[in-house]
């Protein structure tokens, strides 16, 4: 079953979608931080990242993202991006705007439905 | 696209207001000469006078042409002050050159320089006004003091005044002595007051920024935990985490309902900051039609059981337009989410676009309850619901306050016309895109 890598500095989030991806069978492991969350995708090569915004700092989720898709070698694991913000990090979150900005196969906003966690999950394990 | 800070666009109406008088003056010359010459049977010169009135007219009519200008333009706060100057000068010297066609020390309406001096003092700084104060005094004791000695000739206003006035040095002193101390008595006085008014104003914006900063730390705060509350809420309620039976499931579900009203809260709160603190809108070019169907598509879901037919009305090669497509995209959900919300099965909500002199009009109209006639005038308050709703439906009271910050953030304006029963109409104008 594919393996599902959550990175998030909320442990309530965390562990809600955990049970959520859990429940259908999808392995799921998590980082309560950016850094230690780049780490465990190089290490457990997961095929899929579910990643967060504000951490660390304002925009560490950005930051990820960007060298994730820089990593020739974990570059094609598709990133779910979950947010709870809006504008305010500075960026604007508008398709049309900042596709080219942002390396991230999709933002959402939290909270996420579970019978929508689990479509877009889906989704982006089949186009894998 | 006009994007102007508050102070700039106070000083630009003051501006406006100042082309408007201008035209008032004008007309009053043209009359009071008219009047004077062909009623009073006063012996005046009037060509010289009709052309300073055609002088002025048409620099007022230049600046009215400038000031549509800068109106679309970025100036700085300076320019447009450098620009008040100007008008100002020009006045001067053409009320002084009336003067002297009108009797010059001799004619009592000299004094009608004190509203020019106090309108343009609320106009300019401190050291602006009482240097005009100055040149005014200046010219005008000059004017006196050349006519007195001959060096410029004196155009007497015979059938008003018969005496030689301007030749007797008392008169000429006296008159130049309360001419001078009234023009800077009034000085003074409008000066202080506006600046006065200006520091206020200053610290009220001041203090608006520091409320819509406290709002959106706090509420940008209050929404994370929230929704983690959400999500965990969700895992139980789908039973992701265990069975769970009917009476704990209804008071989950309740909770749910609490914990979604406070989520939208706290995101209309944190928009309305957001969007109050932002200082530059990001204007692009787009077909609006787009944007009318995100909104459509978002607000359409939020229906639930009701049948209501929604009809968008764009005409036929409608050109684009330039906005901020994410403020307008939100306004267009807000103004048909609430027409959707307020309007019965069966209803109808139309989007209607029409262009008029350049000028986009948007309307948005629903036959929903409507709203009643006394709550219209606050409709657009930030936390106001009106009466018929506020029992009946969930509303935080921000969108509408929102929606009209937007619009007028774009240079445009928003009204409303309701009637009871019958439904609502939310018509708002965008200014002409520049080709």
């Amino acid at each position: 079953m594919a393996k599902i890598l959550i990175i998030d500095d909320d442990a309530d989030i965390v562990e809600a979608t955990k049970i959520v991806l859990e429940s259908k069978g999808y392995k799921v492991i998590s980082a309560n931080e950016g850094d230690a969350g780049y780490k465990k995708a190089e290490a457990e090569r997961p095929d899929l990242i579910i990643l967060d915004v504000m951490m660390k700092t304002k925009d560490q989720g950005f930051q990820v993202s960007y060298k994730l898709k820089n990593n020739p070698e974990l570059s094609k694991i598709p990133i779910l991006m979950l947010t709870s913000v809006g504008r305010e990090t500075g960026f604007k979150f508008s398709k049309e705007t900042d596709e080219d900005y942002l390396p991230v196969e999709e933002l959402v906003e939290k909270p996420i439905k579970p019978k929508d966690l689990l479509l877009k999950v889906e989704k982006f394990l089949k186009k894998k | 696209m006009n994007q102007t800070t508050p102070l700039k666009e106070e000083l630009l109406q003051r501006l406006e207001w100042l082309i408007y008088i201008r035209w008032a003056a004008v007309v009053f010359i043209i009359t009071a000469v008219l009047a004077a010459i062909h009623i009073f049977k006063v012996a005046l010169l009037g060509l010289p006078i009709y052309l300073i009135a055609l002088f002025i007219a048409i620099y007022n009519a230049g600046f009215k042409i400038y000031l549509n200008q800068i109106r679309t333009k970025s100036l700085l706060t300076d320019n447009i002050r450098r620009f008040a100057i100007t008008q100002s000068m020009l006045d001067i010297i053409s009320l002084t050159i009336i003067i002297h066609f009108t009797g010059g020390s001799e004619n009592p309406f000299i004094f009608y320089f004190i509203f020019h001096t106090i309108l343009t003092s609320m106009l300019l700084s401190k050291k602006e006004s009482y240097l005009q104060s100055g040149i005014v005094c200046i010219l005008a004791i000059w004017l006196f003091i050349f006519e007195y000695m001959g060096i410029l000739p004196h155009h007497s206003i015979k059938g008003f005044l018969g005496t030689d006035l301007y030749k007797n040095i008392t008169y000429v002193a006296a008159i130049s002595f309360v001419f001078t101390s009234t023009i800077f008595i009034a000085t003074f006085f409008t000066v202080s007051v506006s600046e006065k008014l200006r520091e206020a104003a200053l610290k009220l914006l001041e203090k608006d920024r520091l409320k819509d900063e406290y709002v959106k730390m706090v509420s940008h705060d209050l929404k994370s935990p929230l929704a983690s509350i959400q999500s965990l809420l969700e895992v139980i309620l789908g039973r992701f985490a265990g069975p769970i039976d009917g009476k704990v499931k209804e008071i989950l579900q309740r909770i749910q309902k609490k914990v979604e009203f406070l989520h939208h809260y706290t995101k209309d709160l944190l928009d309305l900051s957001r969007i109050r603190a932002e200082k530059n809108l990001n204007i692009k070019k787009f077909n609006i039609k787009e944007v009318i169907d995100t909104a459509a598509e978002i607000a359409l879901p939020k229906i639930g059981e009701k049948e209501i037919q929604l009809n968008i009305d764009i005409p036929e090669r409608f050109p684009d337009i330039e906005a901020d497509k994410e403020l307008l995209t939100y306004v267009f959900l807000n103004l048909i989410a609430n027409a959707f919300k307020y309007t019965q099965s069966g209803g109808k909500v139309w989007v209607r676009l029409s262009q008029a002199d350049n000028v986009l009009m948007i309307e948005v109209r629903d036959t929903g309850i409507g709203i009643p006639a006394e709550d219209i005038p606050h409709i657009f308050e930030e936390f106001f619901r009106a009466n018929n709703v506020a029992k009946t439906t969930k509303g935080t009271g921000l969108g509408l306050s929102l929606v009209k910050h937007i619009i007028e953030r774009h240079g445009g304006r928003i009204f409303v016309e309701s009637e009871l029963g019958k439904g609502t109409v939310f018509t708002f104008t965008l200014p002409p895109t520049k080709t």
